[in-house]
C-alpha cells in the first residue's frame, strides 16, 4: 500500500509539472516554459525562493534563466518535484556494446548497463547477482549530464540535489570512465563549482586513479595542466596508495 | 520525456570559462547601481536573475573577498552620507533639552521633538533592514561560499555592524560630540519619565527603537549579553529608575501615610512589568522589578513598618487590606518577613501586657485604698469579700480580652497574612510570651477561675454548640501557657469547690471540659481530675446506700437526721486549699459534733468499714453544709403579730453545730465566743466566719452579738435572737469566702510555694529517670534532657535543677564522675 500511495504521490507531483496545473510561477530558459509551484519550488531552493519575492521576477512572477541550458534545468525541475531524475535516452551513439549479463550462469560478469549496488565493484558476480542493478542512466553522454546538474544543484542551492547527483555520477563513472565523454565531464566539474566543493572532484580523481591508462588521452592532458587541483588530488592519492614506493 | 529533438546540446564547456576573466568593474557596477536603486526603493524592475548571475559569476571566479569588500564599502559610504544626514536633520534643542535641563522646554516640546527623533530612527533602522535583507538575497551565493568558507559574518550582519558604527555611534554634532546612542538612550529615558508623571506617550514607537538596540550588539562576537540593549540602554534605566524610586521612597514616605505608600508601590511594581510589556523589553521585567523592590521596599521596609501609620496604626485600625499590603511587599523581598514579624509581635505583646497590666489593676484598686493598716487579718474577712469579686470579674475580663486579642490577630493572619505559616508561629510565640508573662503570674489561675466561671453560671441556657465554643476558647488559652502544673493545681482547686458545693450546672459540660484537656495535654494531666468524678459517683451511691441501711434498721424516728456524704480520695483532692488556709499550726482539730450528729457520723462510719476495712475516714466539717428546720418563738413583732414562725435554714456544717449549741440555751443565756470555740472545738478562723455570718450579716441575723460590731472579737456574747424575722421560709446562711475567686497575695504564694515543692518531685523523679536509663551523662545533656521530659507540664528553672541533682547526689542517687573534662553525673543504683 505504500508503495502504492508514494507511487501515486510522484505522479500527481509530475503531472503538475507536466501540466502547470495550479502553477503560481513562470521559469523560462531559453525557448522553453515550465509553469511550476512556489509551493514547491522555493522550499526547496534557496534560489527560487528569493526570487519569487524580489523585483521584476515577483512582478513579473516569471524568472528567464538566460545563461542555464533547458535541458538541465528540466532536470533539476523534475528533481524538485518528485525527488529524482532520469536522464532522457535519446543519444545512442555511445551504446555501443550489448548487454552481457543475465540470470543464467554462463556469464559471471556484470555488464556495463548494470551496476554493482554493494558498491564493492565486484564483477565476478560472486554475489551471485544479488546486489547486481539495472542502471538506468545506461549512456555514457549522462555523464555530462551529471556534471551539469551539479551544477545547477550548486547554484540554485537545491537542497539534497548534491548528493543524488554524486551518486549517479559514481556509477556513471564505473562505467564509462572509458568514454569520450568522461574528460568533457571532468572538465565541467573543475570548471563550474567552487573549488572547496569536493563532491564530483572527488569522484573524478578517484577515477582517474583507478584507471591511470586515462593519462595518456590528450584531453586528458590539457584538463591536468589547466586544474592544479585535480593534478594535485591525483597525486596524493597515488602518495597515500603507496603506488610509487 | 523532455528532450526528444535531434542531438543533444550538451556541449564541451566553453574553453577557459575558468580562464576568461570577467570583468569586474563592469559587472560590480552593474550590481552598485541596482543597490543604489534598492536604498532609493526603486527595487521593482530589477532582475534576480542578473544580479544573482553577475555575483555567482563573480564568487565562482574567486572575487568574492573582492565583492564583500565592495559591497561593505558601499553601505558605509551610502550609511555615512545619506543616512546620517537624515538623522542630523531630526537633532533639536529640544531633544537633549532634559539633559542640560535648560528652562523654557516643556515636557510637551521634548517629547514631540523625542516622538520625531525616534521616527527617523526607525524609519532608518526599517528601511535599512529591509534594503540588506534584499541585498543578502541577491548576495546569497557569496554569503554561503565565500563568507562561509573565510569565516566572514554574513552581509547582513556585517550592514548592521555598519549600522551600529556609521549610525548610532555617530556624534550627533561635532561640538557636543554625543553620540546618537547616547542621545537616544536619554530620550527614551526621558519619555519613560513623562510616562511614569503620568503622561502618555506612543510606546509602540519607543519599542521599535529598542527592538533595534535589542538586535544590534556591542561587539562582533554577537554573544547575547552584548546586545547594545543590554550594554547600552538598560544598564542607564536601570540606574536612573533606582535613582528615581530612592527619591520617591523618600518623598512618600515623607508625604503620605502607609497605606497609601504600599498601594503606591503596588501600583509601580505593576507599572514596571507592563512597561517591560509594551515599551521595554521582557528580559529587563526581573531586573527592574529587583531594583523597585530593593528601592520602594527593601530599603524602606523597616521604615514603612515603624511610619506612624504603619503596621501599628493598621492593626489598631483593623486596616486588613493594608496589612495584606505590606505582608505582599514584605514577602516579595524577605521570605521571613522579618520586619513585619517583629512589629507584629511587639504590639501583640504590648496589647497583651496592656490587657494584664488592666487585670492587674482591677483587681489591686479597692484592696489597698481604703484598708487601714492595724485591721490587718481581721478585717479581710468582710473587706475583700467585694474585692474578691471584683477580682474575679478582672480575671473573666482579662481571659475576654485575650481571646478577642486572639481572635483580631486570626483574622488579621487569615485575611491578611494569608494564613502563612510562619507568622503563625510568630503568633502563638508572642501570646505565649505575654500571658506567661513573669511579671503577669496570674494567668493560669484566671483561665481556670473563667472556666469555673462559665461551668457555674455562663453556659446556662447556651446550646450544646456554645457551651462547646466556650470550651474551646478556654482550650486555646490553656496551649499558652507554659507552667501546665499550676494552671492544674487551681482546676482541682476550683473543680473540688464546684462538684462539693453542687455548683456546676453540668456534669456532661464539665466531663467533655476535661475530655478536651485530655487530647490537649494528655492523660497524665487529667487522671486526678477524672478520679474526683470517680469519687463523686462512689459518694452518691454510698449515700443511697447507706440511706437504705439506716431504713433497714427499722426505728422509724421522725427526728432522724439524713446525711449526704462526699467520700474524697485524700491524695487526689485538693482538700488543703479548700480548708480555711489557717490552720498552718499543724493537724486539723477536730470538731467536737452534737450527739445526734455524732451518732449518725459513727454509724456511718461502721457502715463504710463494713465495706471497706482498713480506710481511715476524717471528717471535713468546714466543708459541709446542713439543713436545720428552725421555730422561733413568739414574741411581739414590730407589726404587732404574735406568733410562731418556722423557717428552713440551709447552714455550713460548723453553722449547724453552733446553732445546735443554743437548742439547749434558755432563751435569754448566752455564749461567750470562748465557749463556743470550747464546746465545739472549731477552729478559730472557722468559728469568726460563722459567726460573722449568723450574728453580722443583716439577712441571716439568727444570733446576736454583744456588742453590735462587724469584728467578731473572742470577747464577744452570743444570744439566740428570738425576734428573727425572715422574708422567706427557706433562708441560706452564706459563709463568707465560700466560692471560687481570685487568691490573695499571700494565698498565692502558698500556691506557688507548694507548686514549687511538687515541681521538685517532679524534676528529682524525672532526673532519676533519666539516670537510671542512661547510667552516665553530663551535666549539660542531663538539664536538656530533663527540660525536654517535662516541657508538657512547666518549664522548670535550671537553678532549681541544679539543687535537685545536688540533693540526689547527698542522698546518694547519683555521684560526680571523678576526672572528666565535662561535668558529669553517673547513676548509683
Amino acid at each position: 500500500m505504500a508503495d502504492e500511495s508514494s507511487k501515486l504521490l510522484k505522479d500527481s507531483l509530475k503531472n503538475l509539472l507536466t501540466s502547470g496545473e495550479y502553477s503560481d510561477f513562470t521559469i523560462n530558459c531559453k525557448d522553453k516554459t515550465w509553469r511550476v509551484h512556489k509551493a514547491i519550488v522555493c522550499p526547496r531552493s534557496g534560489y527560487f525562493a528569493r526570487a519569487v519575492n524580489f523585483g521584476r521576477e515577483a512582478k513579473d512572477r516569471m524568472i528567464d534563466l538566460l545563461e542555464d541550458e533547458t535541458e538541465i534545468v528540466g532536470l533539476m525541475l523534475e528533481y524538485l518535484y518528485i525527488g529524482d531524475y532520469t536522464v532522457p535516452t535519446t543519444d545512442k551513439t555511445d551504446l555501443v556494446f550489448p548487454h552481457t549479463c543475465n540470470d543464467s550462469n554462463l556469464h559471471a560478469f556484470v555488464c556495463s548497463h548494470h551496476a554493482c549496488a554493494t558498491q564493492l565493484r565486484v564483477r565476478d558476480w560472486s554475489c551471485g547477482g544479488r546486489g547486481c542493478i539495472p542502471s538506468p542512466d545506461i549512456f555514457p553522454a549522462n555523464l555530462v549530464h551529471h556534471a551539469r546538474l551539479y551544477e545547477l544543484a550548486d547554484k540554485y542551492q537545491v537542497m539534497g540535489l548534491k548528493s543524488l547527483v554524486r551518486e549517479k555520477f559514481i556509477l556513471a563513472c564505473q562505467s564509462f570512465w572509458n568514454t569520450s565523454k568522461f574528460p568533457i565531464a571532468a572538465e565541467i566539474v573543475f570548471a563550474t563549482t567552487p573549488e572547496e566543493d569536493k563532491g564530483l572532484r572527488e569522484v573524478v580523481v578517484s577515477t582517474i586513479s583507478d584507471h591511470m591508462i586515462l593519462l595518456k588521452q590528450p584531453e586528458m592532458e590539457s584538463l591536468m595542466v589547466t586544474y592544479n587541483g585535480l593534478a594535485y588530488g591525483l597525486l596524493k592519492i597515488m602518495l597515500e596508495a603507496g603506488g610509487w614506493q | 520525456m523532455i528532450a526528444g529533438r535531434g542531438r543533444q546540446r550538451i556541449r564541451p564547456p566553453r574553453r577557459g570559462l575558468h580562464g576568461d576573466e570577467i570583468d569586474f568593474e563592469n559587472t560590480w557596477s552593474t550590481i552598485a547601481s541596482a543597490f543604489r536603486e534598492i536604498h532609493t526603493k526603486n527595487a521593482s524592475r530589477l532582475s534576480y536573475e542578473e544580479l544573482y548571475r553577475h555575483a555567482y559569476k563573480v564568487v565562482l571566479k574567486k572575487k568574492g573577498e573582492e565583492l564583500y569588500k565592495r559591497v561593505c564599502d558601499f553601505e558605509h559610504e551610502w550609511l555615512s552620507s545619506e543616512v546620517r544626514s537624515a538623522i542630523q536633520a531630526l537633532f533639536s534643542p529640544n531633544l537633549s533639552a532634559g539633559t542640560q535641563s535648560l528652562g523654557g522646554t516643556t515636557a510637551n516640546e521634548r517629547r514631540v521633538a523625542g516622538e520625531k527623533f525616534f521616527k527617523g530612527l526607525k524609519q532608518a533602522w526599517g528601511d535599512h533592514q529591509i534594503c540588506m535583507s534584499m541585498l543578502a538575497d541577491v548576495l546569497m551565493y557569496m554569503d554561503r561560499v565565500y563568507c562561509h568558507d573565510h569565516r566572514r559574518p554574513s552581509i547582513y550582519t556585517a550592514a548592521m555592524v555598519l549600522f551600529r558604527d556609521d549610525i548610532l555611534h555617530a556624534p550627533t554634532s561635532d561640538v557636543d560630540g554625543k553620540e546618537v546612542l547616547r542621545l537616544l538612550n536619554h530620550v527614551i529615558l526621558d519619555q519613560i519619565q513623562m510616562e511614569r508623571d503620568g503622561d502618555v506617550i506612543d510606546k509602540h514607537l519607543i519599542k521599535s527603537c529598542v527592538h533595534m538596540l535589542d538586535s544590534l550588539y556591542q561587539d562582533e562576537d554577537e554573544a547575547e549579553d552584548q546586545r547594545l540593549y543590554n550594554t547600552s540602554f538598560e544598564a542607564a534605566y536601570l540606574e536612573t529608575s533606582r535613582e528615581f524610586y530612592r527619591q520617591e521612597a523618600d518623598f512618600l514616605l515623607r508625604d503620605s501615610d502607609a497605606g497609601a505608600y504600599c498601594r503606591h508601590t503596588r501600583r509601580r511594581l505593576y507599572e514596571e512589568e507592563e512597561r517591560c510589556r509594551s515599551t521595554l523589553l521582557d528580559v529587563t521585567q526581573p531586573k527592574i522589578q529587583q531594583v523597585v523592590e530593593d528601592e520602594l521596599i527593601k530599603n524602606r521596609i523597616h521604615e514603612l513598618v515603624e511610619m506612624e501609620s504603619g503596621v501599628r496604626f493598621m492593626i489598631d485600625n483593623d486596616r486588613l487590606d493594608e496589612l495584606n499590603l505590606i505582608y505582599d511587599l514584605n514577602s516579595r523581598v524577605d521570605d521571613k518577613k522579618a520586619e513585619l514579624m517583629r512589629a507584629i509581635q511587639k504590639r501583640i505583646v504590648e496589647l497583651g501586657t496592656d490587657i494584664n497590666n488592666a487585670a492587674i489593676a482591677a483587681s489591686q484598686a479597692p484592696v489597698s485604698a481604703p484598708m487601714p493598716l492595724e485591721a490587718g487579718d481581721k478585717v479581710k474577712a468582710q473587706m475583700p469579700e467585694k474585692s474578691l469579686n471584683q477580682q474575679t470579674v478582672a480575671a473573666i475580663r482579662w481571659v475576654e480580652d485575650v481571646l478577642q486579642l486572639k481572635d483580631k490577630f486570626d483574622k488579621i493572619w487569615e485575611v491578611s497574612f494569608q494564613q502563612d505559616q510562619p507568622l503563625q508561629t510568630a503568633l502563638t510565640r508572642s501570646f505565649a510570651d505575654f500571658i506567661n508573662s513573669p511579671a503577669f503570674p496570674r494567668s493560669s489561675e484566671y483561665i481556670s477561675l473563667f472556666i469555673d466561671e462559665n461551668m457555674k453560671k455562663g453556659i446556662k441556657g447556651k446550646t450544646e454548640m456554645e457551651v462547646d465554643a466556650v470550651l474551646e476558647k478556654a482550650i486555646i488559652l490553656l496551649r499558652y501557657v507554659q507552667d501546665k502544673d499550676l494552671f492544674e493545681r487551681y482546676y482541682k482547686k476550683h473543680l473540688c469547690r464546684r462538684l462539693l458545693m453542687n455548683k456546676s450546672i453540668s456534669n456532661d459540660v464539665e466531663k467533655a471540659m476535661i475530655s478536651k484537656m485530655k487530647i490537649e495535654l494528655g492523660n497524665n494531666f487529667t487522671l486526678k481530675l477524672e478520679s474526683m468524678f470517680k469519687d463523686m459517683t462512689i459518694s452518691e451511691e454510698l449515700t443511697s446506700g447507706f440511706k437504705k441501711h439506716v431504713e433497714g434498721l427499722g426505728d422509724k424516728d421522725p427526728k432522724r437526721i439524713e446525711l449526704a456524704i462526699n467520700v474524697l480520695t485524700s491524695m487526689t483532692w485538693p482538700l488543703e486549699t479548700m480548708g480555711s488556709g489557717d490552720d498552718a499550726e499543724g493537724s486539723r482539730p477536730r470538731c467536737i459534733y452534737p450527739t445526734a450528729i455524732e451518732r449518725i457520723k459513727r454509724g456511718f462510719e461502721k457502715y463504710y468499714n463494713e465495706k471497706h476495712s482498713g480506710r481511715q475516714l476524717t471528717w471535713l466539717g468546714n466543708m459541709g453544709s446542713a439543713d436545720i428546720k428552725a421555730v422561733f418563738p413568739k414574741v411581739p413583732q414590730k407589726d404587732g403579730s404574735f406568733k410562731e414562725r418556722r423557717h428552713d435554714l440551709n447552714v455550713s456544717t460548723y453553722g449547724m453545730v453552733i446553732l445546735l449549741l443554743f437548742n439547749d440555751l434558755p432563751a435569754d443565756q448566752h455564749l461567750t465566743f470562748e465557749e463556743i470555740q470550747a464546746q465545739t472545738n472549731i477552729p478559730k478562723t472557722d468559728l469568726i466566719r460563722n459567726l460573722q455570718s449568723l450574728a453580722v450579716a443583716p439577712k441571716t441575723r439568727i444570733l446576736i452579738k454583744d456588742p453590735m460590731s462587724k469584728d467578731v472579737k473572742s470577747t464577744d456574747r452570743f444570744f439566740f435572737n428570738e425576734g428573727f424575722i425572715g422574708r422567706f421560709v427557706k433562708i441560706k446562711v452564706g459563709v463568707v469566702s465560700s466560692g471560687n475567686k481570685v487568691e490573695s497575695d499571700r494565698e498565692r504564694r502558698e500556691t506557688e510555694k507548694k507548686n514549687d515543692d511538687s515541681r521538685g518531685f517532679c524534676i528529682e523523679a524525672a532526673v532519676v529517670r533519666i539516670m537510671k536509663q542512661r547510667k552516665e551523662l553530663s551535666h549539660q545533656a542531663l538539664i536538656i534532657e530533663t527540660l525536654n521530659q517535662l516541657v508538657g507540664q512547666f518549664k522548670p528553672e535550671v537553678n532549681m535543677i541544679k539543687k535537685k541533682i545536688e540533693s540526689l547526689i547527698e542522698r546518694e542517687y547519683l555521684e560526680r564522675v571523678e576526672g572528666v573534662k565535662i561535668d558529669s553525673y553517673r547513676y548509683l543504683a
